[in-house]
């Protein structure tokens, strides 16, 4: 998989055909699977455009940086972008912008994190074109001590018609955390579909027990439930799947 | 195998079972009937170890061991298994997941991917269940029936020597029932020192899984013991009338 790199908050060079960067700016040009990873990075701002008509999987891996995050996706018409999306920082502080720029432009966005830090995520969609489609799914564990706050906004310009906004976060709780989602979809149009549903949550009891009753310990019970949530969500490369399994592993239990 | 000695139990601080005493002895089949809400789950969820049901006073035994102490994953290792009436959904946890860390946990070490896909394949054809259920969620979106087969493909997995079946019947269609019955007791004809203990309502599982004993539970206790013949009177005249005759006399 084509994979783009930014270490200490500079992007790497690299000759992969579809994909151009100018300064801070990173445009799709090829339909394809890309990753995109930061390492050692505190400060990012980055500008993706998706070109017309273009299909792009983006993988995002960030492990054990203190981040600050500011990206903006632009999307043409008829282009759709899914992201996939794997967070373990030391602190995360996210404001990403999507922008839906054309008729039947549409985001997938799945995130997961696990975490024993102070996470900030905001997540601004903006329907600017008829028929556009965006879904937001977020699973994070907080584990205990840490702090996890979601803000995702959905906006649909006044006579933009037949969009489709979808929104759900869980946060499962390992310990005491302090965590909020605050879900909002901004339209005044009958024409727009808007789903949300937003979780926050110890594991189940009644989990726990079924786990626990077929031999498994509470630890490891824990651990499958984390996993489970963290890894449904999103689509790993393979050269990263263990990768995850191990942080996950590491940090899993209670 | 299995001891129980005046248990009392409590439920949010209401009596549920009440000097309940059973004794099952290795390689026997034992029946609980009983109206509903007399304690027949909580008896299957207190031997498991539920910790939602306060025990007040009582024993139980496994082996000679006091389960009480130990925790449900320990009271599973010891070879006690719990085929729940609604198994849970476990959104996210994949079926093949679970099954092999269980597989890994009971048997004390990790179950190879090589052995565990065929162990996997070979009950999953005999419970003629679709193989695509391994590799979904545990149980999410799952039938009624394909939730119980996934219970006793468990069972076949996991080698438990003590099986409580907790309406298994519930939910089953007769082909599923007749499937999953026949499973059981084919596991049980194979390791003939497993004991069975099925909390029902419905005699149709006995054409199929064979009692040694059926007992009538009522008031947190058991009040009448029989044979299979006590389960089929029941089915005709009802608890009432079947307890009622004890009483009278």
């Amino acid at each position: 998989m084509n994979k783009i790199s930014i270490v200490k908050n500079n992007i790497i060079p690299f000759d992969i055909e579809g994909v151009s960067v100018n300064g801070n700016d990173i445009s799709f040009t090829e339909n394809g699977n890309y990753i995109l990873e930061y390492i050692e990075c505190n400060n990012i701002e980055l500008n993706i455009k998706i070109d017309m008509n273009k299909c792009i999987n983006l993988f995002e891996f960030s492990y054990d940086n203190d981040i600050n995050v500011d990206n903006k996706y632009n999307i043409d018409k008829n282009a759709s972008l899914i992201i996939n999306k794997f967070y373990c920082n030391k602190d995360s502080n996210e404001n990403i912008d999507i922008y839906l720029n054309g008729e039947k432009a549409s985001i997938k966005y799945n995130f997961s994190s696990i975490t024993s830090a102070k996470d900030r995520y905001k997540i601004n969609i903006y329907h600017n074109g008829n028929n556009t489609t965006s879904d937001v799914f977020n699973k994070t564990v907080a584990k205990d001590g840490s702090s996890n706050y979601f803000d995702i906004n959905g906006y649909v310009e006044n006579g933009v018609l037949d969009t489709y906004i979808n929104q759900h976060t869980k946060i499962i709780t390992l310990g005491e955390s302090d965590n909020r989602i605050n879900p909002n979809m901004y339209t005044h149009d009958n024409s727009t579909t808007a789903i949300h549903s937003s979780v926050i949550g110890n594991v189940s009891e009644d989990e726990l027990f079924y786990l626990m009753s077929r031999g498994i310990s509470y630890d490891d019970s824990i651990k499958l439930i984390v996993k489970g949530n963290v890894l449904s969500n999103i689509n790993i490369p393979n050269e990263y799947w263990q990768k995850i399994n191990d942080i996950i592993d590491n940090l899993g239990g209670e | 195998m299995l001891t129980i000695e005046n248990l009392c139990v409590k439920v949010d601080n209401k009596q549920i079972l009440n000097n309940f005493n059973l004794t099952i002895n290795k390689g026997e089949t034992h029946v609980i009937m009983g109206p509903n809400g007399v304690g027949k789950s909580t008896l299957s969820r207190v031997i498991m170890g539920d910790n939602n049901y306060e025990v007040t006073s009582g024993n139980i035994l496994f082996e000679g061991d006091n389960l009480l102490p130990l925790s449900v994953d320990e009271r599973a290792k010891k070879g006690i298994f719990l085929a729940m009436q609604n198994p849970m959904e476990i959104d996210g946890v994949s079926n093949q997941d679970f099954l092999r860390s269980a597989m890994s946990s009971v048997n004390g070490k990790q179950v190879g991917l090589y052995d565990f896909i065929l162990q996997c394949e070979k009950g999953a054809s005999e419970l003629s269940m679709n193989k695509e259920l391994i590799h979904r969620s545990l149980n999410t979106g799952f039938s009624g029936g394909e939730k119980k087969k996934n219970e006793v493909l468990q069972i076949k997995l996991l080698k438990p020597r003590f099986i409580i079946l907790d309406e298994l019947d519930s939910g089953l269609d007769v082909d599923s029932l007749k499937i999953c019955a026949e499973n059981i007791w084919k596991y049980k004809e194979e390791n003939e020192n497993t004991s069975i203990l099925i909390i029902t309502h419905h005699p149709k599982i006995f054409d199929y899984i064979k009692p040694d004993f059926v007992h009538v539970l009522e008031g947190g206790k058991i009040v009448k013991t029989g044979d299979y013949s006590l389960a089929l009177n029941i089915e005709k005249y009802g608890y009432n009338v079947v307890t009622k005759e004890d009483k009278d006399e």
